[in-house]
């Protein structure tokens, strides 16, 4: 066990007073083993209420040691959570955020949310046995329904105007997240990229169509980003690359449930179908050249955080390994993006699991 | 000495796949183990290739730094003034990085190349705030098409020591 770990001993001595009960034991502590923004813990409690007693699942969230991989603030994660809270989609519920340093005995600060039963993972998903492609198809329609529900939330009444910034009007969505990646990266860059610069010049120059409406946006999304439970999405998480704007970028985001099924040498489903069976349930038109004009878009977001990783590499003050693999490998895959953008390059190999290929 | 650099690692690496990754039982360490294999993998390959592709990097990058200079220089009333970024260049270009009885360590070659990607970057800030003006000139196309091409041959290089190296599950 690492110092740094949540510990049976702080979390026995912090969640008594949060949860408002007496003697907590706690039964089971584990790592989210594939988090590469943030860590993630799943904490098991059983809880005495005089006599009673309950079992509590919590899901603990928190930075890394030396910050987040995406900028997007923690408290901001947590407040996008708690918007949610009682709309349409599902996610699950925050309890609290804790950032009092009189209760984290030197942890860092985190959140805490309930469990949702379910596995980000589907059995036979990835099976290409043409047996499985009704799964892939019916999962890619629930997918594309929980997509619909996002992008036609009332967000200005869900508080997110007050959250994100918003853009100036549907013909320059693509100008709004130009503008804030490239402030986010001079933020923290410690090396220079011209590639970002020619490739933010060709997006400028040939932007996309204007938008349908500006919407709520979830960002990274799709396979190994929800909770699925009986062939079901309860939960949407991940939302550290969440904006308002465009919803073609969540669909250049998407990974996995719109790619192509061929049955009988007919496209029952891919991209195409899937925008259509959107368009049908949340009357909002997306051309699929926007889609393509966001996936271009997303190299320079990516090259972004992957940049951010190497920070507290470089600075130590977080020398996980696990940090180098986006600072490197994925950071060249967003430059293999802009380089066949402008024309000088291939697109990256595609890698299972990863955008950008 | 022997073993060589390369022979250190190639046998760090075989001992880490033989008795360190089997060792890992617990999720978080077996993903771990992923990830640093592909990285042991990458840094086989820095240390072998990073330095001479550095070398013809930078060679490249001043041919082309020089080339925007002489852009700058003779760009045209109409074209506003690039006076700035022709001096500006020409600081980055006339600066020293080592001097000649001294070997170029790899640190070295990243510090001058980051000096010249900086200058590189420079200059097409200074060309995108005036791509309005200077994008009809036939001389500016047949210049931005030399710094992409460039840029492509750079990203070709890195790709020496990345694709070869990241080719199991990263995690």
């Amino acid at each position: 066990m690492r110092t740094d770990d949540l510990s049976t001993g702080f979390l026995e001595r912090y969640l008594p007073a949060r949860l408002g009960c007496g003697a907590v034991a706690v039964t089971g502590i584990v790592k989210f083993p594939r988090g590469s923004s943030r860590e993630t813990w799943f904490v098991d409690c059983d809880l005495r209420r005089g006599a009673a007693r309950e079992t509590q699942q919590l899901v603990f969230r928190r930075d890394f040691p030396g910050g987040s991989v995406c900028p997007m603030p923690l408290r901001t994660e947590f407040d996008i959570y708690d918007r949610l809270k009682g709309s349409a989609v599902p996610v699950a519920e925050v309890l609290w955020y804790e950032d009092d340093p009189g209760l984290l005995e030197g942890q860092r600060p985190f959140y805490v949310r309930r469990h949702i039963e379910g596995d980000w993972q589907i059995p036979h998903f990835q099976d290409p046995d043409p047996r499985y492609d009704r799964l892939r198809i019916e999962l890619g329609r629930e997918h594309v329904r929980k997509l619909a529900l996002i992008h036609t939330c009332d967000w200005q009444a869900l508080g997110f105007g007050e959250l994100f910034q918003v853009p100036a009007s549907t013909r320059v969505c693509h100008e709004a997240i130009i503008e804030s990646v490239e402030r986010e990266l001079a933020a923290f860059q410690i090396e220079p990229f011209p590639l970002f610069l020619e490739a933010k010049e060709w997006l400028l120059d040939n932007p996309p169509a204007p938008a349908s409406r500006i919407s709520l946006l979830k960002g990274t999304n799709g396979y190994g980003e929800e909770i699925f439970a009986d062939g079901r999405i309860v939960a949407m998480s991940d939302w550290e690359l969440a904006r308002l704007g465009d919803p073609a970028y969540d669909w250049a985001q998407l990974q996995d449930f719109a790619a192509d099924v061929v049955i009988d040498g007919e496209l029952v489903w891919g991209l195409q179908p899937a925008l259509d069976y959107y368009e049908e349930i949340s009357g909002i038109r997306v051309d699929p050249a926007s889609v393509q004009y966001y996936r271009m878009l997303y190299s320079l977001i990516m090259m972004m955080f992957c940049h951010n990783a190497a920070i507290p590499v470089v600075r130590g003050t977080d020398l996980m390994a696990r940090l180098c693999w986006p600072s490197t490998e994925v950071l060249y895959r967003a430059q293999c993006m802009m380089a066949a953008m402008v024309g000088v390059g291939q697109p990256p190999a595609r890698v299972p699991g990863q955008l950008g290929g | 000495m022997r073993p060589r650099t390369d022979e250190i690692l190639r046998s760090v690496l075989w001992t880490f796949d033989e008795w360190i990754v089997p060792e890992a039982t617990t999720p978080f360490a077996k993903s771990l183990t992923l990830t640093m294999g592909n990285l042991l993998r990458h840094v086989t390959l820095r240390v072998e290739l990073e330095g001479d592709l550095l070398f013809e990097d930078n060679r490249e990058l001043r041919a082309v730094l020089g080339r925007v200079a002489d852009y700058a220089e003779r760009a045209t009333v109409e074209q506003l003034a690039l006076g700035d970024l022709c001096m500006h260049l020409n600081v980055v270009l006339g600066r020293t990085f080592w001097g000649g009885d001294v070997y170029p360590s790899v640190a070295r070659l990243v510090e001058e190349a980051m000096a010249l990607r900086g200058a590189l970057s420079d200059a097409l800030r200074v060309f995108l705030a005036r791509r309005d003006v200077l994008r009809d000139d036939a001389g500016y196309q047949v210049l931005r098409r030399e710094i992409r091409d460039y840029l492509g041959r750079q990203l070709q290089r890195e790709g020496q020591m990345i694709e070869p190296a990241f080719t199991a599950d990263r995690r």
